[in-house]
């Protein structure tokens, strides 16, 4: 099974939700199992504060779907994971 | 009985992940939710390709209904993923957003089964939302499709390509 470097991964990831949009602070991923017990490969974005409501709908799904299908063109053969997690806002003291 | 009605389900879910003070086990849930809407669909449509809409209280459309299961719709959606799927009968002119749809309701999927036995997992409330938002996305993208790519995504999770 071909499995592309993190590196690469995330740069598909940046130019995935770069092309749609989405603002994010940062992009992490990490060894997941998935639903057969195979090898699969979380890619989490991290989102600004507040900027969960903003891609709600298409932005978000089409987002899930072209990163899914660049990974495959590249020949990843884990199933990605895709993850938000919006950053929470800093309190000002 | 008529077979659930996903947007039910997401209502469901839009309920279970509303709430500020939503616990885990209701994220969960509304991830659960919003993948079984999804699926329930896609059931749906499926079973009305080959028995009809008005068969929908008969035992014959219950039998192609439950004929389908969650790994064969995953493993479909799976060989979906990339832009080309290989050695599948796919229309001349591709499956379009049913490509989208598929690679969503997969993903849906493998979120899911993280929600619900996943137990070293962390949900938001915004990632529940998403969530839903995402699989209503997907129902449309499906419905936008041409009834020829519809139905080549119907007959190639009812029947087994050999």
């Amino acid at each position: 099974m071909t499995t592309l470097t993190n590196e690469k991964i995330i740069e598909i990831a940046k130019d995935v939700a770069t092309a749609n949009n989405i603002n994010f602070a940062s992009v992490v991923t990490a060894p997941a199992i998935d639903s057969a017990g195979s090898e699969a490969v979380e890619i989490k974005f991290l989102l600004t504060p507040g900027s969960s409501q903003a891609i709600m709908g298409e932005t978000s799904a089409r987002t899930v779907s072209q990163l899914i299908q660049k990974l495959a063109d590249a020949g990843e053969g884990r199933f990605p994971i895709v993850r938000y997690e919006e950053q929470v806002a800093s309190s000002r003291s | 009985m008529p077979p659930p009605d996903p947007e039910h389900l997401f209502e469901q879910a839009d309920a279970l992940a509303a709430g500020q003070e939503a616990r885990q086990a209701d994220l969960r849930r509304a991830i659960s939710a919003a993948y079984y809407g999804l699926f329930h669909f896609t059931l749906t449509a499926a079973t009305d390709l080959v028995v009809g809409a008005d068969g929908r209280s008969s035992a014959r459309y219950s039998l192609v209904y439950r004929s389908v299961d969650h790994s064969r719709l995953r493993t479909l959606c799976s060989q979906l993923s990339g832009t080309k799927p290989q050695n599948l009968p796919l229309p001349s002119i591709g499956l379009g957003s049913i490509a989208d749809f598929a690679r969503i309701a997969g993903h849906l999927y493998e979120l899911r089964n993280l929600a619900d036995y996943d137990p070293s997992r962390n949900f938001t409330s915004d990632e529940a939302k998403l969530a839903i938002s995402d699989a209503r996305q997907a129902i449309t993208w499906f419905q936008g499709g041409t009834k020829e790519q519809q139905e080549a995504f119907l007959t190639l999770l009812l029947f087994k390509s050999r």
